[in-house]
């Protein structure tokens, strides 16, 4: 597989990847082998520039594009991705990151993509962790390290987000004092608090009824879709132990991929396309009791916890897996 | 608990300077019911009995009968409800509570008694348990299932691999419960819980344990096919004895029988008298079946949701 960097200026030259200026972009697009993967170095673009060009390239069909971000004016990784890019170098590997060994391990994630059908979830086909695993020591995104070690304040990650929300909220209010309610919802806090944490998972917002928990995306292991399976096992344990409302507590949860600038304060003035992307789909796809996953999330839980997800849909366009619910074996729903 | 020579003097000096002889009385017949002093130590009822004493002769029965702990609990008691609508200040108490935490107990307010503080060593009687005295328990026994087979069709190791995870999983849940594993026999484990709120914590247990190993099974075990155990938990009298072994009686057996000859593999089945303790939000999780003797015990397990 033949790799290009389209930029501006010279760069900085890579050994057998070739390198052209970017008004030559759309000229030679077209004769370009159809396997050719193309590398847009954005850093001396507008952002109007560099989404034409993104657009531009993708409606080739087939054209596999990965972007070099070596200022990180790229806002949301997660974003181009979802538009089709297939790999992002940022700021702080830039291009040099870039080799034949990555290309060659794009390659092979790419292949892997490919080879997954639209309706079912991304079968065996997908160890996109392995994937993923080899890349991490091209320093992907997120990739190597061991989780907040290497997150720091004020910067742009990329995280697995964990979307937790109440159900039935109006119905509760009509039934439970303000103050009970209240108390009911701390301590929901506090239990996702304690499932959370171990799995190195940070409670990063929390509104009353809802909250999003963090979890640093990391080359060598993808802890958030487990975490969530065992917020499910322990809804009872829950209800039985620490909350302090009469009946049962519903919950949803919606997990996502996606990045975000992270601030250990308050997060409250932070936008970001891929914390709405995951507040939309807790709040206006997911049904009581549920636990969904974007696609890319699904490609990233290992097995054998992905094949407990089934298709669920598709919502703004993306396709959306649930995980199946563990239930009482005498038939009994669990929650 | 070995009473050290200083902690004892230290307590006599409390009963004599604290209690009038009315109320070591009433405080040693809060441990040792209708014990009467006076009568008991020989001293002729026509002469008020002195203070030391009474002190020394109560000193001398709860350390001869292992009920020293007891007794200071007793008095703990006695302080935090008053008597008689008075509030009762016993001086030199805390420092007697101080002592006694020293040599590794710690009071617990909740349960009102002295237990092994975290870090010590886990004895079979939480610390406090006298051997050979009968006691309310719930009793969780737990054995997985299958293991001969296990062994035939799999490298020995591999299988002890799994089988001992699994015995250190089921051995942290009980301790986080406060229970005390009492004996692994095999692959079976009976473990029993002795505070206030001993059926609902070993029922939660079991349900804990049922969760972990459908976690386990999923995502970490070592075999080609799932650990599966049966689970069980009932509760009544029970005679302590510190080899753990010999701890038996229709309660032990009742639990036996429950988890061997009434569940299935992959299932929690708890008796009717643990299912009425268990409060109606616990309770709504498990479901009736048919038990011994016509009765109805009540049974919890899980499994996914058919695709």
């Amino acid at each position: 597989m033949k790799a290009v960097i389209f930029g501006k200026g010279r760069g900085t030259p890579i050994r057998g990847i070739e390198r052209r200026h970017i008004k030559e972009l759309e000229s030679v697009l077209s004769d370009l082998p159809a396997d050719t993967l193309i590398y847009l170095d954005v850093g001396g673009l507008t952002q109007a520039e560099g989404s034409r060009l993104l657009r531009a390239t993708l409606n080739k069909a087939g054209r596999r594009v990965g972007i070099i971000d070596p200022k990180g004016s790229v806002r949301d990784v997660a974003a181009l991705f979802h538009a089709g890019a297939v790999d992002y170098i940022r700021k702080s590997t830039g291009a040099g990151a870039l080799s034949l060994r990555r290309i060659a391990a794009v390659r092979s994630y790419m292949s892997l993509v490919s080879a997954v059908p639209d309706d079912v979830p991304p079968a065996p086909v997908l160890p996109a962790l392995a994937a993923i695993k080899r890349l991490g020591s091209a320093r992907l995104p997120g990739g190597g390290g061991s989780g907040w070690e290497g997150v720091e304040d004020g910067n742009e990650h990329n995280f697995a987000f964990l979307y937790v929300e109440v159900d039935d909220v109006d119905e509760m209010r009509k039934h439970y004092e303000p103050d009970s309610l209240s108390k009911a919802m701390e301590t929901f806090r506090e239990f996702v608090f304690k499932m959370v944490s171990p799995s190195g998972g940070r409670l990063w917002m929390w509104s009353r009824f809802s909250g999003l928990v963090l979890f640093p995306l990391r080359a060598l292991d993808f802890p958030a879709p487990l975490c969530g399976l065992r917020i499910l096992l322990s809804r009872v344990l829950f209800d039985a132990e620490e909350s302090p409302l009469p009946g049962r507590l519903s919950f949803r949860m919606a997990l996502s991929i996606g990045s975000t600038a992270y601030t250990a304060g308050d997060p409250g003035r932070i936008v970001s396309e891929g914390i709405n992307s995951i507040f939309h789909l807790g709040r206006r796809f997911a049904r009581p009791g549920q636990f969904l996953f974007t696609w890319e999330a699904a490609v990233l839980t290992p097995e054998p916890l992905r094949s407990c997800l089934t298709p669920e849909g598709t919502f703004e366009g993306r396709r959306i897996l649930r995980m199946l619910q563990p239930t009482s074996a005498m038939g009994m729903p669990q929650a | 608990m070995k009473v050290q020579a200083r902690l004892a003097t230290l307590f006599e000096q409390l009963l004599t300077e604290s209690m009038s002889l009315d109320q070591m009385q009433k405080a040693v017949r809060m441990v040792i019911p209708g014990y009467d002093i006076q009568q008991r130590s020989g001293f002729p009822p026509n002469i008020p009995m002195p203070r030391a004493d009474a002190a020394r002769h109560v000193l001398k029965v709860v350390l001869k009968q292992g009920l020293f702990l007891r007794l200071v609990e007793a008095l703990i008691d006695l302080t935090t409800r008053g008597e008689m609508g008075r509030e009762v200040k016993i001086l030199l108490l805390p420092r007697i509570i101080a002592e006694v935490e020293d040599q590794g107990y710690k009071y617990s307010r909740q349960k009102k008694v002295f237990v092994e503080a975290a870090g010590r060593k886990r004895t079979m009687g939480w610390g406090t348990l006298q051997d050979g005295g009968s006691y309310e328990f719930a009793l969780l026994r737990a054995d997985i299932t299958g293991n001969s087979d296990l062994v035939r069709r799999y490298p020995r190791e591999m299988v002890h691999e799994a089988l001992s995870s699994v015995r250190t999983m089921v051995t942290r849940f009980v301790e986080k419960r406060d229970g005390r594993i009492w004996t692994w026999q095999g692959d079976g484990a009976l473990a029993a819980f002795y505070f206030n709120d001993k059926i609902v914590q070993a029922t939660l247990c079991g349900m804990e344990i049922i969760h972990e190993l459908f976690v386990y099974n999923l995502v970490a075990r070592p075999l080609p096919e799932p650990l599966r155990a049966r689970l069980a938990v009932h509760a009544g009298p029970c005679r302590f004895l510190r080899s753990a072994r010999e701890s038996a009686g229709d309660t032990v057996k009742h639990v036996e029988v429950l988890e061997s000859s009434y569940t299935p593999p992959g299932f929690l089945t708890v008796s009717p008298n643990v299912y009425t303790d268990l409060g109606s939000k616990l309770s709504s999780f498990f479901k009736a079946v048919p038990g011994p003797d016509n009765s109805s015990i009540f049974r919890y397990g899980l499994e996914w949701e058919q695709k």
